[in-house]
């Protein structure tokens, strides 16, 4: 048995034989050939890219219903694929030095694909895979389905490899394939996004995962740990088969929950709305029964295109808001910076969490930010579009940014654009500054929106993601707790709407807590609405208050976690903590 | 007939693919030859996505395009066109 730790791209726990998918050594039979068979060769080569290109259209098509960044993607396979210079090279390896077509292929792409890797660019050296995917394509098709692919398989694996190239994460069948690990890859990556967006559990960056397993192996994938077991012992496989069943009861007990109101037991009612990155997420967000988006992350718009335009992000808002109807949607300004970065947008700071990050880097690009403006507010002509901005701490920097608001709102109307004049717009409460001088902010705005993330780690200064200090980070910290009441105090006076958006929000054991301390509306990730709505409804609003005024009265982290653990047992007996 | 002229990249991630692509479904639209090189000398085929990779081609870069045929007027203004517009965003 061993233990392989990656990174956690996509929860879930699956056990199942694996499928090693190897892009870079597709086996050659054979490298040359004779001189009479030059022509022919020729002929095969060019009958295989047309049947390649056949392919592919086939596979745009289908993937650009499912997933639109990866159509996009393979529009540029499309290109390569009939690319003059790489097919007068083949051309030329065939006719001058008589290679088979496969090993043609083969060598001019691996050529291409060790220039790139030493020019040293980042944005270049992501689409090395591109290029292994078109040698992966044309080798398919000229070796005509002796390989093994994804497109055969017949019973359900688990998928390994180097790198997931994004058209083959997109082509995943996840009946099939249910789940993945790979060699490479990181948290933002294309391929992550989509495995969220698919719901198979993923883990990446496992470094040399794809040699140390063979086809038919028997490993787990652990997406909530990070965790991938190889060759797992009886004892292991005894403990994750109860995990699984766990996962599974849970989430059919769950499921029940879905068409239930989200009201607590005397008869408050909880508004629970999804957190998003992907405008294909809504669906899945509305069938699990959010009320509404109640945080859209635009990041990922810039981190699919190095420059969207108007129109990018337009299409993305109004794609959301036609799955959406006439739920509320909140769309956050870009939040780039601290542990969300693109090679674009990477600047070299000593300590990127307190610099020019999320709305700071919008000042400083008031270009960037005005185009992403222009597109939410045309897009709240169309549905119920709330505007968050995101990282304030002064109430000069949100009079700042209300003013480009306006500014806009002015060109549109002299452009005779249509927006919506009244759209709410609000701001998140992260910083420990804005939360606690949220009365001089409550007057200014329409609603808060409490991110707890960043809250937490910036009153506490802690990274959380740091081995050393991360059991430093205590949600539950007298410190924050206060944090959040004179937030919810100033919001009350003021009048305006408040809700919570960090992870704290779906964390069953901290519920009762905030409910108590006095939230109504909580934003979390879609697959955990079933269960926050589960314990809400086991919920009764006075005890919850009660259990908050003797919470707030500990001046230790760990004395309120023991209440609140002690108040779950006796009050949830039947929430499992499988998470 | 020849067309030609350099143009400073203002796009900030340069050429790389999307913009590539772009850039070279934009040249396959006319008949003349496009020939591009960040020096006016080492010239590669501006109708390949992956020479354009290749170059390298970075914000800042001068790009000189050349342009040879019969529509080549119109082509060497299509192809400045999306640099100046950078690359449509893309």
């Amino acid at each position: 048995m061993e233990l392989k730790k990656g990174i956690p791209v996509s929860p879930g726990i699956v056990i199942g034989q694996v499928f090693v998918l190897d892009t870079e050594e597709i086996r050659i039979p054979q490298r040359f050939i004779e001189k009479e068979e030059i022509d022919p060769e020729l002929a095969r080569f060019e009958c295989a890219i047309v049947l390649a290109e056949k392919n592919l259209a086939r596979e745009i098509k289908k993937v650009g219903k499912k997933i639109g960044v990866a159509s996009q993607i393979l529009e540029i396979h499309h290109q390569l694929l009939r690319d003059s210079i790489l097919q007068s090279e083949i051309q030329k390896g065939i006719r001058e030095n008589q290679y088979t077509a496969e090993y043609a292929v083969s060598r001019v792409l691996n050529r291409y694909i060790k220039q790139l890797q030493s020019m040293d660019s980042p944005i270049i050296a992501e689409r090395i895979h591109d290029l292994y995917d078109i040698e992966r394509l044309i080798l398919n098709t000229l070796l005509g389905g002796r390989v093994e692919t994804l497109q055969t398989l017949e019973e359900s694996v688990v998928l390994i490899a180097r790198n997931l190239t994004p058209s083959q994460a997109a082509s995943l069948d996840p009946k099939l394939v249910t789940g993945f690990a790979t060699d490479v890859g990181g948290k933002t990556s294309h391929t992550a996004i989509m495995a969220r967006a698919l719901g198979i559990p993923a883990v990446v960056a496992l470094e040399n995962i794809s040699t140390s397993v063979a086809g038919g192996d028997v490993v787990i994938i652990d997406g909530f740990r990070g965790v991938v077991i190889l060759d797992p012992d009886k004892r292991t496989l005894a403990e994750y088969r109860d995990k699984v069943q766990d996962v599974e009861r849970v989430a059919i007990r769950l499921k029940k929950q879905i068409g239930l109101v989200s009201e607590t037991i005397d008869g408050y009612s909880i508004d629970v709305k999804a957190n998003i990155e992907l405008p294909q997420e809504v669906h899945s967000a509305v069938s699990l029964g959010a009320a509404g988006i109640g945080l859209f992350r635009t990041e990922f718009i810039h981190l699919d295109s190095a420059r969207p335009d108007e129109e990018f992000h337009f299409n993305h808002y109004r794609a959301v808001l036609r799955e959406l109807g006439d739920q509320p949607l909140t769309i956050r300004t870009l939040d780039l910076g601290g542990d969300k970065s693109t090679d674009e947008f990477a600047f070299n700071e000593e300590n990127p969490f307190l610099g020019c990050r999320s709305i700071r880097y919008c000042f400083s690009r008031p270009d960037v930010f005005r185009v992403q403006l222009r597109a939410i507010l045309r897009a709240s002509a169309l549905g119920r579009v709330k505007l968050m901005i995101p990282m304030i701490g002064a109430v000069s920097e949100l009079e700042k940014a209300q003013h480009m608001i306006e500014q806009v709102c002015e060109e549109l109307q002299s452009e005779g654009i249509a927006y919506d004049p009244d759209i709410e717009i609000g701001m998140m409460v992260e910083v420990p500054s804005a939360a606690i001088t949220a009365d001089m902010f409550a007057s200014r705005v329409k609603f808060f929106s409490v991110g707890t993330n960043d809250l937490i780690q910036y009153s506490l200064a802690v990274d959380r993601t740091n081995e050393h200090v991360a059991e430093l980070y205590d949600p539950v910290h007298p410190a924050v707790l206060r944090l959040l009441v004179q937030t919810l105090d100033a919001a009350e006076k003021s009048e305006i709407d408040v809700s919570l958006c960090g992870e704290m929000g779906a964390e069953p054991l901290f519920l009762p807590l905030l409910v108590g301390l006095g939230f109504r509306c909580l934003s979390v990730t879609p697959q955990r609405i079933p269960e926050v709505k589960q314990v809400i409804r086991s919920i009764q609003v006075n005890e919850a208050a009660r259990l908050a005024d003797r919470c707030l009265a500990m001046c230790d982290g760990f004395a309120v976690t023991r209440e609140l653990r002690d108040w779950s047992r006796q009050n949830l007996p039947d929430i499992g903590y499988v998470w | 007939m020849e067309a030609k002229e350099v143009v400073t990249i203002t796009h900030v991630s340069g050429m790389h693919a999307r913009a590539s692509t772009k850039f070279v479904e934009i040249a396959q639209r006319f008949q003349s030859e496009v020939m591009i090189s960040r020096d006016g000398v080492n010239e590669i085929d501006g109708k390949s996505v992956l020479g354009c990779l290749t170059l390298g081609v970075e914000i800042g870069h001068e790009l000189h395009i050349r342009v040879s045929g019969p529509d080549c007027e119109e082509c060497l203004t299509a192809l400045l066109d999306l640099v100046r517009r950078n690359f449509d965003g893309v």
